[in-house]
């Protein structure tokens, strides 16, 4: 479910048919001119120079309207306090200073690593509590309360409790990003557990492989798509929670800059910082792709990432 | 190995149907697959008042189920548990109803128009990648440390998945809609509202799901963060002064905000578009 928010280079027919729709007939009558204007569509989609033009298209419309919005914004310091609404001239000029104090680099350092730590053990936690949970019915049973309810709670709403159990140290922020960050990971791996295709479990039996063989072989390869769509999700869930915890408690960290600007209205400098951490999320998005093309090409070869 | 295997793949359906042939064993079935749960549940709560009652030092860290209870009691009775969850639910809807005409709006017109797909494409990438929790900050600047500023925050954390939904739903409707529509002539008002958006709803609600979820953590956050306000006010209070008792049992309550809203809105799915379950399956 949560997969479909990620599912954003799938590009169907759907756009092209729709466009055919509108340029067909208005009646029933035409409905041939229709079917003509739609084979003229495909036409237009096969490679050759329309498809160039598209290219272009794909460049410079986003261009054009990323250049009014920001137009828009420049010139909205016109009317309104570019103090509080800043402007993108003023944003640029905040980078200045934001990397000449070295108070950029060193709060990144400190949420890019403490963002590794809590990957880590969501990614180790999480596959390990899947597991078994996935392959125990009775481990599943006795853990669905507590997961469930878990999960149904908004996370954050726990934060005040974390602050009085464990304090506002690095510990409390990593344990938070945790508590936010392994439950995509555990149901992930508890549905690639058990989709094994059945016919790979025959098989092995078959061949009379052991059960640490079979785990080893099969099943452990056949949940790996599921796995990394689960650490794809984990580890944007991981910023999205430790940025929160640096928000609400912390005294480093970007989510802590972003709280002390406030104080001070600084509007210029939280949006170049909003700008950086956009580019840090998509940053994650094309890591964990490349990491998936790299090293597991037969996943979308083989297709089974359609499951997931 | 194997034998473990082939039940973790049968479904319940098939234990349910040879349940007659043998009653004990159906009911000892019917016993660990839901009562296994409830005693796992059972023994934490069991286990948790033992503790603080023979450790009176973990009752200040810890409380217990009974003093949970008795807090849950004294801030209802105060009138601060129904206000502030009564606040939270007004902040919450208001917020997500925005974000959900906007981005089923932005959705449709990215799903049927080209050049608006085209140029908002890389936006919404970017949007989506982006851990929009970093604009708190922005919007108590922009809009006030208040219920503005609270609601516009729900709306720019929950707009972005029901965006992304409604836009591929509307992408991938059947190309025989789109041909039946044609066939009987109908204008582009009757298309969208008649078959697009209908088509597409299995994929928006899917969205509308995620929206909400978010839209929860952005009402709790924000009541946290800017002026203490409904639940998340509540807990940051409750925390500060360190009645853990009254904290869990606010955080008993947003969890039960959460759920409420979660069901209103399966509700509203069921009775507007009553097929999705059927054609749909899972989703």
């Amino acid at each position: 479910m949560a997969d479909e928010m990620l599912e954003l280079e799938s590009r169907g027919a759907g756009p092209l048919l729709a466009e055919g729709a509108a340029i067909g007939a208005r009646s029933a009558s035409r409905a041939r001119e229709a079917r003509e204007a739609e084979v003229a569509a495909l036409l237009r989609s096969l490679p050759g120079r329309s498809r160039t033009r598209e290219r272009w298209l794909r460049v410079l419309l986003p261009a054009g309207a990323m250049a009014l919005l920001l137009g828009a914004w420049q010139l909205s310091s016109l009317w309104l306090n570019p103090l509080l609404f800043s402007n993108p001239w003023r944003v640029a000029r905040a980078y200045r200073y934001l990397f000449d104090s070295g108070t950029l680099g060193s709060a990144l350092a400190s949420t890019m690593s403490e963002w590794a730590i809590s990957l880590a053990i969501g990614m180790v936690g999480g596959v390990l509590i899947g597991t078994v949970m996935g392959r125990f019915r009775l481990v599943e049973r006795l853990l669905n309360p507590f997961v469930n309810f878990l999960m149904a709670t908004p996370r954050v709403v726990l934060i005040p409790l974390l602050i009085v159990w464990i304090g506002v140290a690095s510990e409390g922020r990593i344990l938070f990003a945790v508590l936010t960050n392994i439950f995509v990971v555990i149901l992930n791996t508890m549905a690639g557990v058990r989709n094994v295709n059945r016919t790979y479990l025959d098989v092995a039996r078959a061949t009379g492989l052991t059960a640490w063989q079979t785990t080893r072989k099969i099943r452990v390869p056949a949940a790996v798509p599921y796995i990394l769509a689960g650490a794809r999700l984990c580890a944007s869930v991981s910023l999205v929670g430790l940025i929160i915890a640096e928000l609400e408690f912390s005294n480093v960290g970007i989510g802590y800059l972003l709280q002390l600007y406030q104080t001070e209205l600084a509007t210029d400098r939280i949006l170049a910082i909003v700008v950086v951490t956009a580019g840090i999320g998509l940053g994650i998005v094309g890591l964990f792709k490349g990491i998936e093309r790299m090293f597991f090409s037969w996943v979308r070869a083989t297709g089974t990432m359609g499951q997931a | 190995m194997s034998v473990a295997g082939s039940t973790m793949v049968e479904d319940p359906g098939t234990a349910a149907a040879d349940a007659p042939a043998a009653r004990t064993s159906s009911l000892l079935r019917a016993w660990d697959g839901r009562g296994i749960g409830l005693v796992a549940v059972a023994v934490f709560v069991g286990l948790w008042q033992w503790y603080g009652d023979s450790y009176p030092h973990a009752l200040y860290l810890f409380s217990t189920p009974s003093a949970v209870a008795t807090a849950f009691g004294h801030i209802v009775a105060s009138a601060e548990l129904p206000r502030a969850f009564a606040d939270s639910v007004a902040e919450e809807v208001v917020g997500f109803a925005i974000a959900a005409v906007l981005g089923i709006a932005v959705g449709l017109a990215m799903g049927s128009l080209r050049f608006v797909e085209m140029s908002l494409d890389p936006l919404v990438t970017i949007g989506i990648a982006t851990p929009v929790v970093v604009l708190l900050p922005v919007m108590e600047d922009w809009f006030g440390f208040g219920y503005v500023a609270r609601v516009a925050f729900i709306t720019v954390l929950s707009v972005w998945p029901i965006l992304l939904n409604s836009w591929i739903g509307v992408r991938n409707v059947s190309s025989t809609y789109h041909l039946v529509s044609r066939a009987l002539t109908l204008g582009r008002r009757q298309r969208v509202w008649k078959v697009v958006l209908p088509a597409a709803a299995p994929y928006i609600f899917v969205g509308l799901r995620l929206g909400l979820a978010m839209a929860t953590l952005g009402m709790v956050l924000a009541g946290q963060e800017v002026g203490d306000a409904g639940l998340g006010g509540l807990t940051e209070i409750f925390g500060q002064k360190g009645l853990v008792g009254a904290l869990i049992a606010a955080i008993l309550s947003a969890t039960g905000l959460a759920f409420l809203l979660f069901w209103l809105l399966r509700v509203a799915e069921e009775r507007l578009f009553p097929w999705i379950r059927e054609t749909s399956g899972s989703r």
